[in-house]
């Protein structure tokens, strides 16, 4: 079986640090992007099975990523973790298969939940 | 002989034909028939008077009537058959001796009888009298004479002005009526700066003691915030447009728009002075300014919360980091130990000795809380948006307690968890819709002037309680807020829920909080808030919600 790779998508380069470390640590490898001009560029070569997305980014914000990088690459699957804690998920967003359970809100108590739900996916 | 006979005859015959003739025309001005035609009343102008419009009397010297025309049979009551041939003065008597001033016009008259004087000009009187029907009415009285050949006559016209007087009387009370019912004070003064008019307003400027001053800043001792408005106007003769700030004999914060407008009547010249009380105007744009700060505060909270999620997005998941990193659970961790000879074992017994996990957890638990913090102050900023939605009122008490623990000035200022909070609460109440943030304000806001009334720094209760119930009828649910604090002083409380209304020092209340919930509950929620209180005691707040469905 390949191994699956993750990309996580945050400005904060804190965030992007500490989840790379946790989830390889859980195993996974893991790619990460400060903007989705870069997360583009990287999910480009494949082999990319799930991305965790932050919403607020510098340039095209992280609904726009998701809308964008689903026409480009079907196959791949999104959680979302943002700090907007009112966020609610758009109808947009519904329709490409994402729903209520793959939003997390910074900061997630426990980041076992979240693996756990990509374990799901992949 | 013959000639100049005929010539004499002619002459004498033409002589006596123009005699005649003279004789003829000179008939109607013959002085004794004119008696005869003024008894029998036919003479020439006799029309024109007795259609006049006004009342004319005449009467000759004796003072005996020989006129008396319609207009006057109308005014007076009395008619013409009745009176004519009759002394002016027994008439004159009924109809005017009401007061003093009919008897001065009669004496007037009696004086030009008397005298035989006739007067120069007309002279007029507006007096009262009485019919003979004995109705009062308004009248202009002109007494007139003239003297005519060997006779003097007398007369007098009368002019009925009492509906006039009625119209004037009743727009002078319409205009004060309509100056009276302005709320702007309008005092009018003369050039000596004495006081000529004034509605109601300007009365609680003046000095009550002494009604009958009439120099303005002694008339009205409060006036003198406007003196320097005043003054200006005098200088400039210019309308002068001020604003003032006054503090009044009760403490209280008053605010004065002034205009002053000259008078430049050269008859009666002096001065237009207008104060208007802006302070609720005032306070209301304060208010604006501050609803608008606090607008943009939770603006400002609700974009710094997203910011401050990030950074303990990364305090979180570095805890979570570190206590894996040092568990025997991951192999690599093993590893790394090995690689430097360290026993994997040994890496987590020192953590436990040093209390490093209990450090890690104290980081992550404060985290936590700081989301929390976050969270709440988030949906507590939030505008409302007046959705209502059916909800647990016990729910709804419980997380306005819980907003209340995490209100970061409150827990500044005082140990809330020193007061002891109990709670009575009914079993299985039904649910109500409502706006929660909007409730939950409320519910905050009653707890926090409770917290505030037993925390206070001068008196502090010593065994402070707060008591919250939640009771229900079929119809409606009630929360009760008890606390056993000071009490609200009888003439506070009924001016609690009045907007501005504040007990608290300069700058710690708004006196808003209880007349937004006075509004959320009774306008938005058609429920009812009212409050009990008993000095010394306690206060007890009651807030009844209508039940969902009923």
């Amino acid at each position: 079986m390949t191994k699956k790779k993750l990309l996580i998508l945050d400005d904060d380069e804190t965030i992007r640090f500490n989840m790379k470390l946790y989830l390889e640590d859980e195993g996974f490898e893991c790619a990460d992007a400060g903007d989705s001009e870069a997360a583009f560029l990287i999910t480009r070569k494949g082999g990319f099975a799930l991305s965790i997305v932050d919403l607020r980014l510098p340039g095209i914000n992280g609904e726009d990523y998701i809308k964008k990088s689903y026409v480009l690459n079907p196959e791949m699957k999104y959680l979302i973790h943002t700090g907007n804690t009112q966020y609610i998920l758009p109808k947009e967003l519904s329709k490409l298969g994402i729903n209520r359970e793959d939003v997390f809100y910074k900061p997630v108590e426990s980041f076992d939940i979240i693996v756990k739900k990509i374990k799901q996916y992949i | 002989m013959t000639a100049l006979n005929i010539i004499f005859v002619l002459v004498l015959v033409l002589q006596t034909l123009i005699l005649i003739v003279l004789l003829k025309k000179k008939k109607p001005f013959i002085t004794n028939d004119r008696k005869n035609d003024f008894n029998k009343n036919d003479y020439s102008l006799r029309p024109i008077v007795e259609n006049n419009i006004d009342g004319i009397i005449l009467y000759n010297k004796n003072g005996v009537i020989f006129e008396w025309n319609k207009a006057i049979e109308k005014i007076t009551g009395f008619n013409r058959d009745e009176v004519i041939g009759t002394n002016i003065f027994h008439i004159l008597k009924q109809l005017l001796k009401i007061n003093q001033a009919g008897e001065f016009i009669i004496d007037d008259l009696a004086l030009d009888l008397i005298n035989e004087s006739p007067k120069k000009d007309p002279s007029m009187f507006e007096i009262l009298i009485k019919d003979k029907k004995g109705e009062t009415k308004n009248i202009e009285l002109f007494i007139i004479s003239g003297k005519s050949d060997d006779e003097t006559i007398f007369g007098n016209i009368i002019r009925d002005i009492t509906e006039k007087k009625k119209e004037i009387k009743e727009t002078y009370f319409y205009l004060q009526y309509i100056i009276d019912s302005i709320k702007t004070t309008i005092i009018t003064v003369d050039k000596d700066f004495n006081v000529t008019h004034e509605n109601k307003a300007a009365t609680r400027f003046r000095n009550e003691n002494d009604p009958e001053i009439s120099y303005l800043f002694t008339k009205y001792p409060k006036l003198g915030f406007i003196k320097e408005s005043f003054d200006k106007c005098t200088d400039s003769n210019q309308i002068i447009n001020d604003s003032r700030m006054v503090i009044n004999e009760t403490g209280e914060t008053v605010y004065y728009a002034i205009s002053v407008f000259p008078l430049s009547d050269e008859i009666r010249p002096g001065k237009v002075i207008m104060i208007d009380d802006i302070t609720e105007r005032i306070k209301m744009e304060e208010v604006m300014i501050q609803s608008e700060k606090m607008i943009s505060v939770a603006g400002l909270a609700a974009g710094m919360a997203h910011e401050i999620n990030n950074p303990l997005g990364t305090i979180s998941q570095g805890c979570q980091n570190l206590i894996r990193r040092t568990s025997l659970s991951l192999p690599k961790n093993i590893e790394a130990a090995n690689k430097i000879g360290i026993l994997p074992e040994n890496i987590s017994k020192y953590f436990e000795i040093r209390e490093i996990f209990e450090i890690i957890n104290s980081i992550q638990q404060a985290s936590q809380k700081a989301s929390e913090i976050i969270k709440n102050m988030l949906q507590f900023s939030r505008r409302s948006e007046s959705k209502k939605v059916l909800y647990n009122p016990e729910k709804l008490l419980n997380e306005s307690l819980d907003l209340l623990y995490n209100d970061y000035s409150l827990k500044k200022n005082y140990d809330i968890r020193s007061i002891k909070i109990i709670k009575e609460i009914a079993h299985a109440v039904p649910d109500i819709k409502v706006t929660v943030t909007e409730i939950q304000q409320v519910i905050f806001n009653i707890i926090q002037n409770a917290v505030h009334a037993l925390k206070d720094e001068e008196n502090p209760s010593k065994n402070p309680v707060i008591t919250l119930r939640l009771n229900y009828t079929i119809s409606e649910i009630t929360y009760e807020i008890e606390d056993n604090g000071p009490g609200i002083l009888e003439i506070h409380k009924n001016r609690i829920f009045e907007p501005f209304f504040s007990t608290k020092e300069v700058g710690k209340g708004t006196g808003l909080g209880l007349s937004v919930a006075f509004m959320i509950i009774k306008n938005n929620h058609k429920g009812n808030i009212s409050v009990e209180s008993f000095p010394g005691k306690g206060t007890k707040f009651i807030i009844k919600l209508p039940v969902y469905g009923f």
